[in-house]
């Protein structure tokens, strides 16, 4: 690796030390998530079953945690709408324990650095 | 000269490798606690519940020795999940990482800030992610796969081979598995180059530059 300038090397420290945009972070994870459970529903249905064969009977089990969601176009997206509420709340969980970790550390750096200054005093 | 070079060089590094230790080990204990907590509810939801996830809960657990509906069960899933969470955790950050330190200069958004302590919000580099979830989820469909294939239960392997219905060309066999894994990577590998598309518009409109 090349030496780096000094500028390089603080957007080092700060990219590893930036926190994520809990919002954006909370609308990403909604939207993928919903968006992969809508057309993973989708899919089954179009795809179909033979006749007398239920379409997606194992995805169609999560209706026991969605109630109202079934393997079909309507139920992609009844299905699409819970899955972006779990991913939301996953997406806030994890942004939110990222950013609090950080915050942490640069509590911690912070307190060092003032004890280390009142020690030189 | 060449001295200052050097140790100009070994600070980067240390510097580097620092800040990627501090947030791999971030980043792993978040999804080994997530992944633990999943697993021990999902225990106890099979076994106090109305029988809701007892299926899932068995299928699991012959990956994971000893996890099983409730009590000890639930235990073992926690310990398992916080060991495989972590490790999918580092292995995630760190395949991430790996591409991201090249083009660093455009995964901040620098916010000013106090003490000396210049605070920044992050960008995700899309390619990097995809590749590093993308890699991981097909390494795991090649291990769970393989498992099932070398355990020589590969024919009673029914709920496995339903991968087939969003995997064509999927079968629990090493082609099969070989076969899903790139699918999957690509599937996944598109799912977040969305979900980074996503999160750097909103953040980006809320954060200017």
């Amino acid at each position: 690796m090349q030496g780096l300038p000094a500028d390089h090397r603080d957007t080092i420290i700060m990219w590893a030390l930036a926190k994520l945009d809990v919002a954006a972070f909370v609308a990403a994870s909604a939207v993928v998530t919903g968006a992969a459970l809508f057309m993973l529903t989708l899919f089954l249905v179009v795809k179909g079953a033979p006749p007398g064969v239920p379409v997606g009977p194992h995805l169609g089990q999560l209706a026991l945690f969605f109630p109202g969601y079934s393997v079909t176009a309507t139920g992609a997206f009844i299905g699409g709408a819970y899955a972006s509420v779990v991913g939301g709340i996953a997406g806030f969980l994890l942004a939110v324990f990222w950013n609090a970790a950080h915050a942490l550390f640069l509590a911690v750096i912070r307190m060092r650095a003032s004890l280390a200054s009142y020690s030189i005093d | 000269m060449n001295n200052d070079a050097e140790r100009d060089e070994i600070t980067d590094r240390e510097v580097l490798e620092a800040t990627l230790r501090f947030n791999t080990l971030v980043f792993s204990i978040i999804l080994g606690v997530f992944t633990g907590l999943t697993l021990l509810a999902l225990s106890l939801v099979a076994r106090y519940g109305t029988g809701t996830g007892r299926l899932a809960v068995v299928l699991i657990g012959i990956f994971l020795p000893g996890y099983g509906a409730g009590g000890f069960g639930a235990l073992l899933g926690l310990f398992w999940g916080l060991l495989f969470g972590a490790l999918l955790g580092a292995g995630i950050y760190r395949i991430n990482a790996r591409h991201v330190l090249a083009k660093v200069d455009d995964l901040v958004i620098a916010e000013g800030g106090s003490n000396g302590f210049p605070r920044a919000v992050l960008r995700l580099d899309g390619s990097s992610l995809g590749l590093a979830i993308g890699t991981i989820g097909a390494l795991g469909l090649l291990a769970t796969t393989n498992t099932l294939v070398a355990r020589g239960t590969a024919a009673q392997s029914v709920h496995a081979r339903l991968l087939s219905e969003v995997l064509p060309g999927y079968t629990v066999s090493v082609l099969g598995s070989i076969i899903g894994a790139i699918e999957l990577f690509a599937i996944l590998y598109v799912f977040c180059r969305a979900f980074v598309s996503i999160y750097n518009r909103v953040a980006g409109r809320r954060h200017r530059r």
